[in-house]
């Protein structure tokens, strides 16, 4: 932030020199021109030829000097300006990292079938996103041969069209889709629908005592959901109390938040794509940030390697920090052997000793450097044998 | 130092080099126009020195030109006074609006990183020569003035015209960047001369390619003169497709490379780095999420929501470096759970882990057995054996 803070100072302050240099300047053209027509009017009404030698060359010459100090006032001054413009590059180039650090090693998006593979993530990341003529327009301009075809778009066209009209506080049309996936939500066990339910109670009852009959007769929409969410029907029915005098200095001031709306459009959204089969979350959205989490930690690295003669750290075979990406985008388990400290693979799995402690199959041969064929685990006095040990999968 | 930092540097430097550019033709403007007052000035002064009434009417004409002459000044000045204002409240602008990277409000920010997503697509639209899918994007997104779609237009009209054969625009624009490209050093202009000179030899103009050659091939460093001694030869020959090392003279791809190097130099001397931000982005994410799971086929467990699993990106992610973990973490295959100490890992007999919350889950589905989510064997609760992760 105080980067964008530095930034501006010099921007504001060259903005207000250059409007107090065009400002004189202007003030100084002004004159010069209205002493000039000053002049030719004089000297125009001289008839005298002695008077008119006298008048021009006094004039003239004083003249002379304003219009030198004009010139050189624009002249040089406009030259000064340019330490302040030089000034905001030097703050650009000394709060941000010009060229990514160094990070750029190799060329990601070596091979035309790779680009292929980008667009066609691109084009799904604009879909979700409802830009669906950008995505038509970037198939035809990038020649993807999978053409994106009507069927494939109706579900992103239909979601976006509901998450839009959520977003106006609207929830008939996102009802609609839940009475329409009634069958697959409950398999799914979400209680989106019953969440809807509630949010359209809410808006009913903020709408005072004229609105009581349609509240009590939209509570109905509730019976289907008497078991599984009875206590949240209870409370919500308890709401009814404050329809008169609104529910903002009630307990269920709760209910009138912005982030329940946030929420639902959430909640639609995961459920949408179960449904679909698709991914959470857009996996270029993924990426995108979670590189944007890693990348000041890698540059400082880079930056740090630069000094040494190692090799950039993308074209070795393991990043050299750990980078923490959060517990929602950890989608694999990942076992690293306490004693080699290495990641387990295909060709180096994690093996169960008897007593239960995990470790690596290279460091359970490690081990049995001895070839005694009997093997104590590291961690408690239990001995075995190594072909005891049971390979896991995670 | 924070992601913006490193991100954003030519969002702010392009449009400053635009106002550095502008600042010197302003200056010469105001030079220009300096030297001819002081011309008039003079001019008047002499007159009035040696002034008498007959050459009065002379006297105030040059008078009333010189008016003329401040009045077109100022008229100058003010549209320079506006140009390099707007230049400069483009700068301010995107300050501000980059200020929402560290807004206190989650909606300001959320919004943010979706304009910078679409902005670094954009971007990468615009170098890949996507350009109504650039435009297409701006426009919905609101987003054109934050992007550096100008330059990039100036770049497609002179790489269209390079793709026509025709040098004169790129060397116009070479000419306007003369010191710049001076400043790195750069090979361009006597490149392209060296094209013209080898498409006036195409064309059988023997004579004018010398005439060419003696005009443009002046003060030549070592590289550059072995390479016109090469292109000379072609001036031996009768018919210029005869010999092998001719071939790589008269080929397309010279004019190929002319592109690329056209385009290497513009972003130098924009300041736009070379590499686009999506890939450079995309690189440190796929890293930070690759672990050997995705590409085995033993341990493979497909993981919906895995980026690096999604057959677009397996492929893109497969030359990066793994990401790094000192201690374990573990993830139940079937629900995606952690397992830790609230959540147990507990093996089966097969040698498949999952958490103690999932063996109760699948307990619950199949009346107290368990049924393996992957391997469908079915096992009694019995059989499961404790696993102690450290």
């Amino acid at each position: 932030m105080d980067s964008l803070v530095a930034v501006e100072k010099e921007i504001d302050k060259a903005l207000d020199l250059f409007e107090n240099f065009y400002d004189g300047v202007d003030q100084n053209l002004n004159k010069a021109i209205d002493h000039l027509v000053s002049i030719i009017n004089d000297l125009t009404k001289i008839e005298s030829e002695q008077t008119f030698k006298l008048s021009a060359d006094d004039s003239i010459s004083m003249c002379k000097e304003q219009v030198r100090e004009l010139i050189k006032h624009y002249s040089d001054k406009h030259k000064d300006l340019h330490a302040n413009i030089s000034k905001i590059g030097k703050a650009i180039d000394k709060n941000f990292v010009a060229d990514y650090g160094n990070m750029s090693h190799v060329n990601l998006i070596d091979t035309v079938e790779k680009k292929m593979h980008l667009n066609e993530a691109i084009c799904e990341h604009l879909l979700r996103s409802g830009h669906l003529e950008v995505c038509d327009t970037l198939v035809e301009e990038a020649g993807l041969v999978k053409k994106i075809d009507e069927d494939k778009k109706r579900p992103f066209v239909q979601m976006n069209y509901i998450l839009n009209k959520l977003k106006e506080k609207d929830v008939s049309p996102a009802l609609e889709w839940c009475q329409i996936n009634c069958k697959e939500l409950k398999a799914i066990s979400s209680n989106l629908e019953f969440k809807l339910h509630r949010l359209r109670f809410i808006q009913l009852i903020q709408q005072g005592p004229k609105a009581q009959l349609e509240v009590l007769k939209y509570s109905r929409n509730f019976t289907q959901f008497a078991n599984d969410c009875h206590k949240e029907i209870q409370r919500l029915m308890g709401s009814l109390i404050y329809l008169n005098s609104g529910l903002e200095n009630s307990p269920y001031s709760c209910y009138l938040g912005a982030e329940l709306w946030e929420e639902i459009e959430e909640e639609f959204t995961k459920n949408a794509c179960k449904l679909m089969d698709l991914p959470v979350e857009c996996p270029l959205d993924v990426c995108i940030n979670t590189g944007c989490r890693a990348l000041p930690a890698l540059v400082n690295i880079v930056q740090v390697m630069q000094q040494t003669q190692c090799g950039h750290i993308l074209s070795k075979d393991e990043l050299p920090i750990e980078i923490d990406v959060g517990q929602n985008y950890r989608f694999h388990s990942v076992f690293s052997c306490p004693i080699l400290r290495q990641q387990t693979t295909d060709s180096n799995p994690p093996m169960r000793l008897i007593c239960g402690h995990v470790i690596s199959k290279d460091a359970l041969t490690k081990l049995n450097n001895s070839g005694k064929n009997r093997i104590k685990c590291p961690y408690c006095p239990m001995e075995q044998a190594p072909g005891e040990a049971k390979q896991m999968l995670f | 130092m924070d992601d913006m930092k490193i991100i954003e540097h030519s969002t702010l430097k392009v449009p400053y080099e635009h106002l550095n550019k502008l600042y010197r033709n302003v200056h010469k403007t105001i030079d220009r126009d300096c030297s001819s007052i002081n011309q008039s000035m003079n001019q008047i002064d002499k007159l009035a020195k040696s002034a008498d009434l007959g050459q009065k009417s002379e006297l105030l004409a040059s008078l009333s030109s010189l008016v003329e002459k401040l009045h077109q000044v100022k008229k100058r000045s003010i549209e320079m006074r506006n140009q390099e204002k707007d230049l400069i409240e483009i700068l301010k602008k995107r300050v501000n609006n980059l200020k929402d990277h560290s807004s206190s409000d989650l909606a300001t920010r959320k919004l943010f990183f979706k304009n910078r997503l679409d902005r670094i697509l954009i971007d990468y639209f615009l170098r890949n020569s996507y350009y109504l899918s650039a435009e297409s994007l701006a426009e919905k997104a609101h987003l054109k003035q934050m992007t550096n779609i100008d330059v990039f237009l100036i770049e497609k009209e002179i790489c269209e015209s390079l793709e026509s054969r025709e040098t004169q625009r790129c060397l116009n624009w070479c000419i306007e960047n003369k010191s710049k490209l001076k400043k790195i050093n750069s090979n361009l202009e006597f490149t392209l001369r060296q094209q013209e000179f080898i498409e006036l030899v195409r064309e059988q103009k023997c004579l004018e390619a010398v005439h060419h050659a003696r005009k443009y091939f002046v003060n030549l460093n070592p590289d550059q003169l072995v390479d016109v001694q090469k292109s000379m030869v072609l001036l031996a020959y009768v018919k210029c497709s005869d010999s092998l090392c001719n071939q790589e003279l008269l080929s397309d791809s010279r004019w190929t490379y002319l592109i690329g190097l056209f385009k290497q130099e513009n972003y130098k001397i924009n300041q736009i780095p070379e590499q686009s931000a999506l890939e450079t982005i995309l690189q440190s994410g796929l890293s930070a999420l690759k672990t050997p799971t995705c590409y085995q086929k033993v341990t493979a467990v497909f993981n919906h929501n895995c980026p690096v699993c999604n057959p677009n990106f397996n492929q893109i992610a497969k030359p990066l470096p793994f990401a790094y973990c000192s201690n374990s973490k573990l993830i139940d295959a079937y629900t995606g759970e952690a397992i830790n100490e609230h959540n147990q890992p507990m093996m089966l007999p097969n040698g498949h882990v999952y958490g103690y919350n999932s063996l109760v889950k699948l307990m619950s589905e199949n009346d107290g057995k368990i049924r393996c989510p992957r391997s469908k064997e079915t096992f009694e609760y019995g059989e499961v054996q404790k696993v102690f992760i450290l």
